[in-house]
């Protein structure tokens, strides 16, 4: 990132400022801590089983209800970030998750944990869409994949770091309610941080130089005169190729290893292999830093060539190692870790979708914008 | 393609917590896991990264 406004600087009088990538930067930070905080049930999980004394069926329906409202609030968070603007949503909505995280440290029973999770999931859902429009809004046409993997490197790295964190709180202060609370206040401070430093237009922002706004300008100028106007064909139409069908269903796949790991792995390292917490919290690290290595490796990398290189790489490694996880051995988690980086091997798709100009509403938008995006990588 | 990765974000907790409930292990909730990855694989191959959609 450097080196990129470094060489913009070279070319101008005046070194231009790199506050979009600040910008971006705190939304890393953000989106890493939305998966935090989305990750620290898992955590907290074999605590929590044993205190409320729930069964497995039921673990996995509380785990699973974050994903009923997050769900649910994709397309009117996207809605939320075009007519409110990003700043003042990205703004509430980290505070709110914020609040909904603290509150669960107080609930004594399985539902109002659950409806806890439910506020979770609904007040998480709109940082994405909005990034989605500040990447439009801050980047330029040939910036938005650097962008995008910077607000999908959150996802992993918040993986990572929050099965890390968490479990340090809860042993730190053996209290995961103790964990929770600490989680939430931070988070909502961070929300206040984000009000602080993002703006909804370069020019309204303080440290930002004449230099970067110029270029910025310029760059979204060329970029409206060069976009032909919208076939408006019906998104349906996508839906008669194969490579639509096969990139949606292996997103869903994806997920469900990712989803599955997140949500459930604690509690089988937990039970099976007897990892105490802060053992746990290590080898969940493992496990998702090598899912953002991965993401960090593909989307830096996603130009015509590199990209088939960076997959068929990503892929055949970690395929040698599932074998060895169908013995169930000691350390069976390790291989898990190559399943995950192997995963993230499909997110040159993924890196793309948000990288579409506008790209402003979560799913369909985002759709076109991958398929355009896909098709044009390697053409 | 977000609908599909929030289908499997309800789905598989859910799904793992009935495998774990109903077997008492883990052993299957893995076979799951590595079935989907085995499937995420087959659906990235099958994916034309050379052409532009025709739309």
């Amino acid at each position: 990132m450097s080196e990129q406004v470094s060489a913009i600087g070279a070319t101008g009088a005046v070194r231009p400022t790199g506050v979009r990538w600040n910008i971006f930067l705190l939304m890393l930070f953000l989106i890493s801590i939305n998966y935090i905080d989305r990750a620290s049930l898992s955590v907290a999980m074999p605590l929590i089983s044993k205190e409320f004394d729930i069964d497995p069926a039921m673990q996995g329906l509380i785990l699973s209800s974050f994903f009923w409202t997050y769900a649910a609030m994709q397309i009117p968070g996207g809605l939320l970030a075009d007519h409110y603007k990003p700043r003042i949503v990205i703004a509430l909505a980290t505070i709110f998750w914020g609040a909904f995280q603290a509150i669960a440290a107080v609930a004594t029973n399985w539902w109002v944990l659950l409806l806890t999770r439910l506020g979770l999931g609904a007040s998480e859902a709109p940082i994405y869409p909005a990034g989605g429009k500040l990447n439009a809004i801050w980047m330029t046409q040939n910036e938005r994949g650097r962008g995008a993997t910077l607000l999908d490197g959150g996802a992993p790295l918040g993986a990572a770091l929050g099965s890390i964190v968490i479990a340090w709180l809860i042993a730190a202060f053996d209290s995961w309610r103790t964990a929770f609370v600490i989680a939430g206040v931070g988070t909502m401070l961070c929300g206040l941080w984000a009000w602080y430093y993002i703006r909804n237009e370069p020019r309204e922002h303080p440290s930002l130089n004449e230099a970067e706004a110029r270029y910025l300008e310029q760059a979204h100028a060329l970029e409206d005169a060069a976009t032909p106007p919208s076939s408006g064909g019906s998104w349906m139409a996508y839906f008669r190729f194969r490579s639509v069908w096969c990139m949606c269903l292996g997103w869903m796949f994806f997920n469900t290893t990712f989803y599955g790991l997140l949500t459930w792995m604690p509690t089988y390292l937990f039970k099976v292999h007897n990892f105490d917490i802060k053992v746990l919290g290590g080898a969940s690290f493992i496990i998702f830093f090598a899912g953002f290595a991965a993401n960090w490796s593909a989307g830096g990398s996603a130009t015509p060539g590199a990209a088939a290189v960076v997959r068929r790489t990503w892929y055949s490694a970690p395929c040698s190692a599932l074998p060895p996880s169908w013995r169930r051995c000691r350390f069976s988690w390790w291989p898990m870790c190559a399943i995950r980086s192997r995963s993230w091997c499909c997110c040159p798709p993924r890196c793309s979708s948000c990288a579409g100009a506008g790209c402003t509403g979560p799913f369909l938008p985002r759709l076109r914008a991958a398929t355009n995006r896909v098709f044009l990588v390697a053409a | 393609m977000n609908l599909g990765g929030n289908i499997a974000g309800i789905m598989t907790p859910l799904i793992v917590g009935l495998i774990v409930q109903a077997t008492g292990s883990y052993f299957l909730a893995l076979m799951f896991f590595a079935a989907a990855g085995v499937a995420l694989l087959i659906c990235s191959t099958l994916i034309d990264y050379s052409r532009k959609l025709p739309v």
